[in-house]
């Protein structure tokens, strides 16, 4: 949970002072991903303080990063399956959208590699290091 | 859980009308200043490592303009001896006719915290920064202000598609700057008549609140369509925005 908000202050910065890149929402599904309904806050006050940070109506990211959260929640099943596929094409329509409404920002090749390099790293060592008590999702009992 | 989400969504929407009636201001102003101090330092401190990339990307293009720089450099110690002298007779002209002075423009300085879609200065309403103000670096237009808060304020960049300026070439042909996908910027509403060639100076008109004769960049590639109304095209910006620290908000006096 520590290396997430770490993670998200760390995207927040670097999104809105000199790489218009959604890092934030990226990070956002991945946390939703790993964490389960028990990210809502933290999807919530992340939007919030992008918000702040790039003068933007304050409430509209985090009402973006709930809104996806919750499409996010609500096929969680399909989600939980490990389909990398269908996560995949969620988080480049996700980012792409997002990019293209606030950024200008069409996909190219540098984008679509960095989309892709992140989420499936992000996704995959945050994976390890996410603390199970924080979520609701229950780890493999061998 | 689901009220949870309820809840948040509910804050959130409460939250954009309140902002949206400005209502939030006491609250977001306190916080001015810490997210000012942590722009800065960062976009001080990453100044190389955002340079890389763009030299990178461009190292053929940088070296030529720096050859191109030496050339001008050399040419422009023998303009300033002849401007000098100009100058000085300028002057006593105009104290002979006394005319007035050009009307004068109060520049702003500022200094660049962030970079991203928009250009971000660590100036605002309370420097007396308005929305709709030019931003310029010299004598080049960078943008105009799109969004003022009290320390800060935002900057509409020539390549943003939200941004029109009213401009105009060294040949007098009138169009509208505007921006395409945060890359290039475009030299739209040409008439199809009117003469149009690349290299040609593009520069401000003087109207919609940008000052006139502000340097926008150098037409590089038409795009002509007879069957269309208007013609458009191509401009290669002066503005070098990766390296700038420090620029200066217009504002007509």
């Amino acid at each position: 949970m520590r290396q997430i908000i770490l993670l998200m202050v760390l995207a927040i910065i670097i999104e809105t002072v000199f790489l218009s890149f959604p890092f934030t929402l990226l990070l956002s599904m991945v946390a939703v991903m790993l964490l389960g309904r028990k990210s809502l806050w933290l999807v919530f006050l992340a939007g919030i303080s992008l918000d702040l940070f790039s003068l933007r109506l304050l409430g509209l990211d985090s009402l973006i990063f709930l809104l996806v959260a919750a499409l996010i929640l609500r096929y969680s099943r399909k989600f939980q399956l490990q389909s990398v596929w269908y996560v995949l094409s969620f988080i480049f329509t996700a980012v792409g959208l997002y990019s293209l409404y606030f950024y200008q920002q069409f996909f190219n090749l540098l984008y679509l590699l960095l989309t892709l390099i992140l989420s499936v790293s992000l996704m995959y060592f945050l994976s390890f290091s996410v603390n199970y008590e924080y979520t609701d999702k229950k780890p493999l009992a061998v | 859980m689901k009220k949870t989400f309820f809840l948040l969504v509910l804050s959130s929407l409460i939250l954009i009308l309140l902002d949206y009636l400005t209502y939030l201001n006491f609250l977001k102003k306190p916080l001015e200043n810490p997210i000012i101090y942590v722009k800065k330092t960062v976009y001080t401190k990453s100044a190389d490592f955002r340079f890389l990339p763009h030299l990178l990307a461009n190292y053929k293009s940088v070296t030529e303009k720096l050859d191109s720089y030496e050339e001008n450099r050399r040419s422009l110690i023998e303009l300033q001896v002849t401007l000098d002298e100009l100058k000085n007779e300028n002057d006593s002209l105009r104290k002979q006719l006394g005319s007035p002075l050009p009307p004068d423009y109060l520049f702003i300085p500022a200094r660049v915290i962030a970079w991203s879609r928009y250009l971000e200065l660590d100036i605002g309403f309370k420097d007396g920064v308005r929305e709709g103000m030019a931003v310029v670096e010299g004598r080049t237009l960078i943008g105009s202000v799109n969004k003022a808060a009290d320390f800060r304020s935002r900057v509409l960049l020539l390549t943003d598609e939200d941004i029109a300026v009213p401009a105009i070439t060294d040949r007098g042909t009138r169009g509208i700057v505007s921006g395409r996908f945060n890359k290039t910027v475009l030299f739209d509403q040409v008439l199809q008549k009117d003469p149009l060639f690349i290299d040609d100076l593009l520069l401000t008109s003087g109207e919609a609140n940008y000052p006139p004769n502000l340097i926008i960049g150098k037409i590089s590639h038409i795009q002509s369509d007879d069957a269309a109304v208007y013609k458009q095209a191509t401009v290669e910006s002066e503005a070098d925005i990766p390296l700038f620290k420090k620029v200066f908000v217009v504002e007509r006096t």
